[in-house]
């Protein structure tokens, strides 16, 4: 279960996008191999799976972030560390293989699909990422290897902590689509309204224009299946 | 119906077939349930081993499946285009993956389809080609692996089955969805699976073969799996005879369709070896009934000839030939019955000759008495008349004869005398010389023996009389015997040795028998008082004077039989022998009427036999009962009554040639009624013609009119109903006696009061009897005859005795009778004449004549008999000239009959006849018939009491659209009797 949580904080032109994401407790992924049984990292050492929480789209007037090339998710001990990796447009991710074994990593997600073959210990490849979205990668020998690399067109993203809190700030006022996305739930896309300073009203439904600002205090949404049942607040003032 | 008489031969043939048929009837039974067994068990073996190599086959599919979807499952590669086809509803990346994995598994063929974990389809792949998934599974269908162990189902797609297996494909720990992937059931797989069974394959998909290793131009096996693939269930089905099986099991299919797998097995080498045996088993059992029959032939015969010989040897004994011996042939039974045949023939033989020897020694009484057994000497006493007879003058008579002419002459006599003798029931005794004795009384005695006595004697006076003409006729002079007989006690019996006796009689009466016969005159018969008292009441003679026998102390009364007795008398009083001629004729005739053992009628042949007399006699008498009055045509009253006839025919012939047939006949008038009695003289004719039947005839006289085919038939054995049909029984308006005056009036006449009807003109009498003459031809096939009469077939019974040709012409008539085979003969008639009578000839108009009323008819007539069924049918289109009426009127009117014999005596007959009367045309022109139409039917039913005795009854239906009686039954029944 995942459930978010959002305050509306409206400071001046700083405004802030912060929310609580519920995280539910999961046992590992397990995942059967032919050459033994191997557990997924991903959710067993973690209390959460790693959990981002960005805006979608560029945002005018907002420079892009600078172009990063120095990030890595390396194979070690057949997992992929990291598992989540956010960078801004235009960088590129090499993925050096630390492990004894071979590795495949492949992705098919249609933001930016590779496939980088097998190489050995010491290797490594690198990917550019030219488009914005999520990339899903995973390994093809290694079946319980994944990971994700978020391609962001706006510096307005961050990571979910460990007690799933998550804050945003100094987001320019305007309506943005937030998501809030991990590997297991996929993405969830929550409409924000960010007003120049303040908090920002988030609102699933955005009903009219005319809408109030309204208090919200909770928000709880549900992954996994198309519908939302959710109560919003929103204070006066958004 | 009787058995056809079975023979020996044909009874042995009988028993060996049967047994025979029996044992190869057993046989082949038990082959054929064998047969079947076999069949049976092979069958399921076979089946069982279908699906055992199926199941094999099966599983390695399975295994090739489930490395397949290893493949899938266990790295990441299908799951990962899987998710990401998904979150981007991209199929193409999934089916690029998929078609990549596949290729690199070797697995090309391989039907592949991807669908959301609730079962929808989501894409589909068809050796590496994607497809719409609807295309392979029906929309609504879902791919379903709810027992999620990889188990093999078939789907068709594209008019291919395919095996499939589904695996969920589970991502880290969610259910991405389910892959369906399928290796289609081809031609390679079910030759495989064909070779394994050694059967034919085919894989059936809702009435269709998708794939068969049978070859398409076998049509009949194909539908014959086809048909075989209906159910639910495992079918096995024997066809042709068990010499194929096919066996259908069900496929299991997501969809519900229909799939089965079917193969079919040839049988024909399993059965091959009970085939051949049953082969043998005909073969051999066709060669014992051959063998059956030719031992049954030769067995037979060497069995029943010696029993046939036997047969003809009775035969032969029968005739009277004891004089032979039937070979013995063998040691057994027969031989047994052959040597008891012979020592009987044997026996016979002499008993046969004994006995004739013993006839010829004493008479046959005698003989019979002896051979009783009781043969014994001495006699008894007993009265018995004796009678000697002796040639007179003999001595002087046989002077100068030769011995041989001595005894021819002898024998003539004693012939005559013991034939008299034997005739009255004596016994000739003996002969001495040229005397006879003769016994009455002993053996056998009778009451009346002096009378037979004496009535001998005078039979053999009588005999010897005529002897005697007949020797004046041949020069040889007379022979005269005297008789003598007495009655007396005598002594009678055996008399003589032990070894050879003689039955004869003794005794004082006897002697003075011997003394009356030497007394009595040439020709004359003596008796003796005693003898005389006996015979005086039926024999007359008078009294001699008495002679002195010596011996006799008295001179013995004699008389001397006068031969004018009545036995010999012929009185030849007329009157007397007249009326008892005529009193025996109808005694006789009466008698045998009534017993009907002979043949109706005295039949007296001259002693040439060129002449012949026939007297015939005919008596019927008919009740009838009508519906109601007035009942035309027979009486006018609705009570019932009783008419008759009676008939006397007598005809002369001489030698076939020309014959006088008369008929005197008594009857009430000429339909039926109550009235008193008439008679007349009905027909006279005379007849010349070739004895044998063919060739020219002639006949004139007074006869029934040779014009149509009911006619002759009429009232008699050969109409099996009693009134006539309809188109010889009806009277029209047109008169004989009237003349109308116009055609409306005419066409009125049909509507006239009741009784105006009975005037009318009949159409055709049913017999009319008319003076004329005819010539006539017959031969096997025809008989045309060409007549002449005196009036028209309807002229009335008052003008039939008219002197021809007095005051009108004569009518004409031809007759042909044609035989076109056997059993059918046809017949056309026609006749022209005047009908009218010359009665009315004043009253006519303007100058009219009788001859202006002119009846034509033309007839058509067939019959057919055959078994007990006869079929007549006549035809008459009829036109008749009336005065004053400007149109002829014409009418058509035919008969058709059936009569059909039943058993016993029994006959029965339907007869349905109609009269159609054409229009005239009235003044104004509208178009009326002349008379009203008429329907008669008549149902009958007859019985033969016997040859002579007909009683027959008839109900009568007559309808008609006339204002009168429309209705008109009547209930008739006839009795007649031929003597």
């Amino acid at each position: 279960m995942f459930a978010v949580i959002i305050f509306c904080t409206v400071p001046l032109y700083s405004g802030s996008i912060t929310g609580t994401v519920e995280l539910s407790r999961r046992p590992a992924t397990k995942v059967q191999a032919d050459y033994g049984d191997r557990t997924s990292m991903t959710g067993k050492e973690m209390a959460s799976i790693p959990t981002v929480v960005y805006i979608q789209g560029t945002i005018p007037g907002v420079p892009a972030e600078e172009k990063r090339h120095d990030q890595s998710i390396v194979q070690k001990n057949t997992q992929f560390a990291p598992s989540l990796l956010v960078v801004p447009r235009g960088s590129s991710v090499s993925f050096p293989n630390a492990d004894d074994e071979y590795h495949n990593v492949f992705s098919y997600s249609k933001t930016r699909r590779f496939d980088l073959g097998r190489y050995p210990k010491g290797e490594s490849k690198s990917v550019s990422f030219d488009k914005p979205g999520v990339v899903k990668i995973y390994c093809e020998i290694h079946p319980w290897m994944r990971a994700a690399v978020i391609v962001v067109d706006n510096p307005y993203h961050t990571m979910v902590d460990e007690q799933g809190k998550f804050t945003i700030e100094n987001v320019p006022p305007g309506i943005y689509d937030v998501v809030i996305w991990n590997m297991d739930e996929g993405a969830r896309i929550v409409k924000a309204d960010v007003p120049a300073d303040g908090e920002v009203m988030l609102s699933e439904n955005w009903e009219g224009e005319d809408e109030p600002t309204v208090e919200i205090s909770t928000l709880h949404v549900r992954m996994a299946e198309h519908h939302s049942d959710k109560k919003q607040t929103c204070k006066s003032g958004c | 119906m009787k058995l056809p008489f079975l023979s020996f031969r044909l009874k042995l043939f009988f028993v060996l077939a049967i047994i025979i048929t029996f044992l190869v009837g057993f046989l082949y039974l038990s082959l054929r349930f064998e047969t079947h067994r076999q069949i049976d068990r092979s069958v399921s073996a076979a089946a069982t081993q279908a699906q055992k190599a199926f199941h094999d086959v099966e599983t390695l599919w399975q295994d090739q499946l489930r490395k397949v979807s290893l493949r899938f499952t266990e790295s990441s590669r299908i799951p990962g285009a899987f998710e990401a086809a998904l979150d981007e509803e991209d199929p193409e990346v999934l089916l690029d993956a998929a078609r990549y994995e596949l290729r690199l598994a070797g697995l090309n063929d391989v039907l592949a389809v991807f669908a959301f974990p609730d079962g929808k389809p989501f894409t589909a792949m068809v050796r590496g080609e994607p497809v719409s998934w609807s295309d392979v599974l029906t929309p609504g269908e879902t791919v379903n692996g709810e027992d999620l162990e990889v188990s093999i189902r078939y789907i068709v797609y594209a008019g291919e089955l395919y095996a499939v297996s589904i695996v969920p494909l589970n991502f880290f720990g969610r259910m991405l969805g389910e892959v369906m992937l399928g290796f289609p059931v081809d031609r390679e797989v079910s030759l495989q699976l064909g070779e394994v069974l050694n059967a034919q394959v085919a894989f059936v998909v809702n009435g269709t073969s998708v794939v068969a290793t049978v070859p398409n131009s076998d049509t009949f096996l194909l539908s014959a799996m086809v048909a075989a693939s209906k159910g639910d269930q495992r079918v096995i089905q024997i066809l042709e005879g068990g010499s194929l099986a096919v066996i259908s099991d069900p496929l299991p299919t997501p969809s519900g369709e229909r799939a089965a797998r079917v193969c079919a097995l040839d049988l024909k080498e399993t059965l091959a070896p009970f085939r051949k045996i049953q082969q043998a088993l005909w073969i051999m059992g066709l060669a014992a009934m051959i063998m059956a029959l030719i031992v049954a032939t030769l067995l037979s015969r060497s069995l029943t000839s010696p029993i046939r010989n036997l047969v003809q040897a009775t035969d032969r004994v029968a005739l009277g030939d004891l004089d032979f011996e039937v070979t013995v042939t063998s040691r057994d039974e027969l031989g047994l019955l052959a040597r008891a045949f012979n020592s009987m023939v044997r026996g016979l033989s002499l008993k046969e000759r004994y006995r004739s020897l013993l006839d010829k020694v004493v008479s046959a009484e005698v003989a019979e008495e002896m051979l009783k057994g009781e043969v014994f000497l001495g006699g008894e006493t007993r009265e018995i008349t004796t009678l000697f007879a002796d040639i007179r003058g003999f001595t002087s008579l046989t002077e100068g004869m030769e011995p041989q002419e001595v005894i021819a002459m002898l024998n003539e006599v004693m012939d005559r005398e013991s034939a008299s003798v034997e005739q009255e029931g004596g016994v000739v005794d003996k002969y001495v010389g040229d005397a006879l004795m003769a016994v009455f009384g002993a053996p056998v005695a009778h009451e009346d023996d002096p009378l037979r006595a004496v009535k001998a004697a005078l039979s053999m006076q009588n005999a010897l009389s005529e002897l005697n003409e007949s020797r004046l006729q041949r020069d040889l002079p007379s022979i005269h015997v005297g008789i003598g007989v007495n009655t007396g006690e005598a002594v009678a019996g055996n008399m003589g040795s032990h070894r050879r006796l003689n039955y004869t009689v003794l005794g004082e009466s006897v002697n003075l028998a011997s003394r009356l016969c030497s007394a009595a005159g040439p020709g004359e018969i003596l008796v003796s008082e005693s003898t005389y008292r006996r015979i005086r009441k039926d024999i007359d003679a008078v009294e001699r004077e008495a002679i002195k026998v010596k011996g006799f102390t008295r001179p013995v009364p004699v008389y001397s039989v006068l031969k004018s007795s009545p036995s010999s008398r012929a009185s030849f009083n007329p009157t007397i022998l007249s009326g008892m001629i005529l009193a025996l004729v109808f005694l006789f005739s009466s008698v045998q009427g009534i017993m009907a053992q002979n043949n109706p009628g005295i039949v007296y042949t001259s002693s040439s036999g060129n002449f012949q007399l026939d007297l015939k006699g005919r008596l019927s008498l008919e009740g009838y009962l009508p519906d109601d009055s007035p009942a035309w045509l027979v009486e006018d009253t609705e009570d019932a009554f009783v008419s008759g006839r009676i008939s006397l025919y007598l005809s002369a012939d001489w030698k076939g040639w020309l014959r006088f047939q008369t008929e005197l006949r008594g009857d009430r008038s000429e339909y039926p009624s109550s009235e008193h009695i008439s008679g007349r003289f009905q027909q006279a004719y005379f007849r010349l013609s070739h004895p044998a039947g063919r060739g020219f005839y002639f006949q004139a006289g007074k006869f029934v009119s040779p014009f149509g085919a009911y006619p002759r038939r009429h009232d008699s054995v050969a109409d099996p109903l009693i009134r006539p049909p309809v188109m010889y029984d009806y009277r029209t308006m047109i008169c004989p006696g009237f003349a109308p005056p116009d055609n409306n009036k005419f066409i009125d006449w049909k509507d006239r009061p009741e009784h105006f009807r009975p005037m009318g003109a009949p159409i055709i009498w049913a017999a009319p009897y008319q003076i004329g003459a005819l010539v006539g031809f017959q031969t096997k096939r025809i008989d045309l005859k060409l007549g002449i009469m005196n009036g028209a077939p309807s002229a009335e019974p008052k003008e039939w005795n008219r002197i021809p040709w007095e005051s009108y012409s004569p009518s004409y008539v031809v007759d042909i009778l044609y035989t076109v085979s056997s059993p059918l003969k046809v017949g056309f008639s026609y006749s022209r004449g005047p009908y009218s009578t010359p009665a009315i000839e004043s009253t006519l108009p303007y100058d009219a004549t009788i001859d202006d009323y002119i009846q034509e008819i033309y007839g058509l007539n067939a019959a057919y008999a055959a078994g007990w069924t006869e079929v007549r049918a006549e035809i008459f289109w009829d036109r008749w000239e009336v005065p004053n009426v400007t149109t002829d009127p014409k009418d058509l009117s035919w008969m058709a009959e059936v009569k059909q014999k039943f058993m016993a005596g029994f006959f029965g007959a339907v007869r349905f006849g109609k009269i159609h009367f054409n229009d005239l045309k009235r003044s104004n022109g509208t178009p009326d018939p002349w008379d009203y139409d008429f329907e008669r039917l008549q149902v009958g039913l007859g019985y033969n009491l016997t040859r002579t005795l007909l009683l027959k009854t008839e109900y009568m239906w007559n309808r008609t659209d006339g204002p009168y009686d429309p209705n008109d039954n009547l209930a008739s029944v006839q009795l007649s009797w031929l003597f």
